[in-house]
């Protein structure tokens, strides 16, 4: 699938400066914060009316908050589009069953626009609606990110009463531990003869499905669901007697 | 994994019966069996365990996190790790439904986008 950009050349932003000249974007740029804040709800407003705006104001405190990191215009830009954003967590599909309140949500959306939007990324967005479509995507991501987490604790049980005693990751360790979970996977891969072996394997275990999971979604590759049963019985069997394996299933 | 002809010599159930039994999955006799048989409980709970601990190391092991997932969105990455994720999206389904929900964006962003390519063309026609 190809995901669309919004990559424009020519920028509106580039052409309006060099109709106009360089004056007005240097206006935009030197002008007072509470005044920057006060032309973008201004321009907002026409938006939403229907009516035409100027999108160079918002796009301004975008880039002070982003680029130049300041405070005060990252204050404005939550105040402006925090209602924008909870709307958007509201409608996504996800929300109603992650149990969680839409502020919530929120917060965690605009952390992780600041988080992924550094000064030096800044320039991959070339107008206002490239970073809000950012801001839509991180408003949806965190929704997502807790129904995995949901989705985990429904898989593993066991490990909910664990997480609440151990410190959280940082996310270093977060991402040395899904490198060594890959790794683990191309041990185990490396172990498996044959397709239908690994799709029961990616089936049971990457995907956590049953075997009458596995057989509805692979039936071109077994007759019945106790092909299924025999396949995860052969390759449990030999994985058991793997001699680097054993420490992992005695603990089991 | 032990073979169904166990050493006391008694009845006891398949390996796949096993299988099916600790995956939800057992038949009524399968249940009957271990109401009975300790043994057979015995060797379901040893397998459950041995699935939850290979589990617990795989489970959407091979998905890239939701960050991933956003800058594929946006179109951010280099085209190898595009064509990558994408390849992934496409066998996962997991990723695929997140990849879908993502994608559901707000018209109003689209309307902004088309103000900006008309405000852009109009002024080049003024130059």
């Amino acid at each position: 699938m190809i995901a669309p950009t919004m990559t424009i050349p020519n920028s509106p932003a580039t052409l309006q400066a060099s109709v106009v000249g360089d004056e007005a974007v240097t206006g935009i740029a030197a002008m007072d914060i509470e005044e920057l804040a006060r032309r973008c709800a201004i321009e907002s407003e026409r938006f939403y009316r229907g009516q035409s705006h100027d999108s160079r104001y918002s796009y301004e405190l975008f880039r002070r908050a982003l680029v130049e990191r300041d405070e005060i215009a990252w204050n404005y830009l939550f105040q402006h589009y925090s209602a924008l954003v909870e709307g958007w967590i509201r409608r996504s599909g996800a929300f109603v069953s992650s149990g969680e309140s839409s502020e919530y949500f929120v917060v965690g959306a605009f952390a992780k626009f600041w988080r992924a939007v550094t000064p030096e990324r800044f320039a991959a967005f070339p107008n206002l609606a490239s970073l809000l479509q950012y801001l839509q995507l991180c408003a949806s991501s965190v929704v997502i990110d807790s129904v995995r987490a949901q989705s985990w604790a429904e898989m593993m049980p066991e490990e909910r009463i664990n997480e609440q005693r151990a410190p959280r990751l940082s996310p270093d360790e977060e991402a040395m531990q899904r490198v060594d979970r890959q790794e683990f996977w191309r041990f185990i891969d490396s172990q498996l003869h044959g397709e239908s072996e690994r799709v029961v394997v990616y089936g049971s275990f990457v995907l956590g499905l049953t075997p009458r999971a596995i057989f509805e979604r692979y039936d071109n590759l077994f007759e019945s669901v106790y092909d299924v049963y025999n396949v995860k019985r052969n390759v449990l069997s030999r994985l058991s007697r793997n001699s680097h394996l054993r420490a992992l299933f005695g603990q089991a | 994994m032990e073979d169904e002809q166990l050493s006391d010599g008694a009845n006891h159930l398949s390996g796949s019966e096993i299988i099916a039994a600790a995956d939800g999955e057992a038949s009524e006799d399968t249940v009957a069996h271990l109401r009975h048989c300790a043994l057979c409980r015995q060797r379901v709970a040893t397998l459950r365990n041995v699935q939850q601990a290979l589990r617990r190391r795989l489970y959407r092991a091979l998905c890239p996190t939701t960050e991933q997932l956003i800058d594929y969105c946006q179109g951010l990455l280099s085209p190898a790790q595009q064509a990558l994720l994408a390849r992934h999206i496409a066998a996962c389904p997991y990723c695929s439904a997140e990849v879908d929900l993502m994608m559901q964006r707000d018209p109003l962003i689209d309307r902004l986008l088309l103000s900006d390519l008309l405000n852009g063309r109009v002024l080049r026609y003024l130059r």
